[in-house]
């Protein structure tokens, strides 16, 4: 068979049309091209896909949130309560709670979990409910403060829990708490 | 079987479905890396934050340098995109992806698990362009890209199972903290109390009563512990798939601020029936780059 007769243009441009070659060589795979069949080729890509699916598996469960690997820590904590603060002066003015160290540092992660740089410290953390002597305590040190220029603060507690099947809120009032004589 | 299953995952298709998703990937990528971000003051983590931590804080601290960061990975991802220099530019943009978003980490006080997926499924399409690149341009140089089988079947489960390890994760975090007992449904009308859009729908849903929203974090801690079943057969895919995209469709409405698109996207594309939506169909049989193969009745859909 001369080159180029129809016999072989055939062979060259049209043979994956027909159905004998698709029972035939293809199926025996001596048709497979390129290096996609190969087996180095499929040994190397197989190498790969494996050590990926290993460091997905094993540097969370050891390493834990190292992005860009995360043990998908988001809400894994469950709370019954939590509360809010709001800080006033002597005049009724609203004050940053934060400046006060009242301000709930929650993203939805555990504490642990934070960004490079820390949350500034609080006295409030999801799921407790600082009350009473503890909240009073916390605001003595904050008028004792050397760059605090406030003597008296006001502070409304709102308490949120659940009572049957919805969520409720209570109030703690701390007026006009001044440094004790 | 497992033979069966391995082989299997060479199994090629038209790059269709795989070209989208870079697309739709590195639109995510790019939206997460320019979000506007403010730089947080204060005392240093000195705990391992990403995997740039150990590097020096004026590193870390430098806005010139994530600004550059940022840049390098717009370029990488558009040159990405038009098939430049692959697979180089495929992990330029991975890295630079991943260097960007640790800045960001680095100098903020919390962190997010909404861009994980986005940079484990940039890194599984990188490995694709990788590992295929020569019958990748060699495709492209005969003009023949769209027409030439180029997707293997192992770049779909790879991006199933980046997805459903994470879900799995999860689960898996919410039972060692909190046991059993974390879908009590309180917790998670506390968290919509305080974290929540009030006065849109999925948050007065989840408030309106604790037995329904205990059944709905219930049912997606089920979802996600069982994530991993989604690489068994197409229809626990769709299963997963459909669950798991309706619980972020109301966490999103629930809590915009969140970003939970970030992971609702990639989880509706691969999880959803669009590989069957978009053509995605497996050929055992490899024809010459330019030849068209994988006929209907030869081919089958993403199993993995």
């Amino acid at each position: 068979m001369k080159p180029g007769s129809n016999q072989t243009r055939q062979h060259q441009t049209g043979q994956h049309r027909t159905g004998q070659h698709r029972t035939g060589q293809h199926r025996t795979g001596q048709h497979r091209t390129g290096q996609h069949r190969t087996g180095q080729h499929q040994a190397r890509q197989l190498s790969v896909i494996a050590a990926f699916v290993a460091v997905s598996i094993v540097v969370p469960l050891t390493l834990g949130n190292v992005y860009p690997f995360t043990t998908a820590p988001m809400f894994s904590q469950r709370a019954e309560t939590y509360c809010e603060f709001f800080v006033q002066d002597s005049m009724r003015q609203p004050l940053p709670t934060g400046e006060w160290e009242l301000q709930l540092n929650f993203d939805g992660n555990p504490p642990e979990v934070t960004g490079g740089v820390l949350p500034p410290p609080t006295l409030n953390e999801f799921g407790t409910v600082p009350e009473g002597e503890q909240v009073y305590e916390h605001l003595w040190d904050m008028l004792l403060r050397d760059d605090c220029i406030y003597g008296e603060v006001g502070v409304r507690q709102v308490i949120w829990f659940r009572d049957g099947n919805r969520l409720w809120s209570d109030e703690n009032l701390y007026p006009n708490v001044v440094l004790p004589e | 079987m497992i033979r069966r299953i391995v082989e299997r995952q060479f199994d090629l298709a038209a790059p269709r479905f795989g070209q989208i998703a870079i697309w739709i990937i590195i639109t995510c990528a790019a939206a997460i890396t320019f979000q506007p971000f403010e730089y947080a003051q204060g005392e240093r983590n000195p705990e391992l934050v990403t995997v740039i931590s150990w590097l020096p804080v004026s590193i870390l601290e430098n806005q010139m340098l994530f600004n550059v960061v940022r840049g390098l990975f717009a370029l990488s991802a558009v040159m990405w995109l038009f098939r430049k220099w692959t697979p180089w530019t495929c992990w330029a943009t991975v890295l630079t992806f991943t260097f960007a978003v640790s800045l960001r980490f680095e100098n903020s006080t919390s962190v997010s698990q909404m861009y994980n997926l986005t940079n484990m499924l940039l890194a599984v399409h990188a490995l694709w362009h990788h590992l295929c690149d020569d019958r990748i341009k060699e495709a492209a140089e005969k003009r023949a890209f769209s027409k030439t089988l180029l997707y293997p079947r192992w770049v779909f489960g790879l991006s199933l199972f980046s997805i459903a390890w994470f879900h799995t994760l999860a689960g898996i975090s919410k039972l060692r903290e909190s046991g059993s007992e974390w879908g009590d449904g309180v917790s998670l009308q506390l968290w919509t109390n305080l974290l929540g859009e009030k006065g849109s729908l999925g948050s007065d849903l989840l408030m309106l009563d604790t037995e329904y929203s205990a059944m709905f974090q219930t049912a997606l801690l089920g979802l996600e512990c069982a994530a991993l079943v989604c690489l068994l057969h197409w229809s626990l895919r769709y299963v997963v798939g459909i669950g798991l995209t309706v619980s972020y469709v109301a966490m999103c409405m629930a809590f915009p601020g969140l970003e939970f698109y970030f992971n609702a996207v990639p989880v509706a594309l691969f999880l959803l029936p669009f590989d069957r939506w978009f053509g995605l169909g497996f050929s055992s049989e490899i024809p010459e780059v330019g030849g068209r193969g994988g006929d209907a009745a030869e081919t089958d859909s993403a199993n993995v």
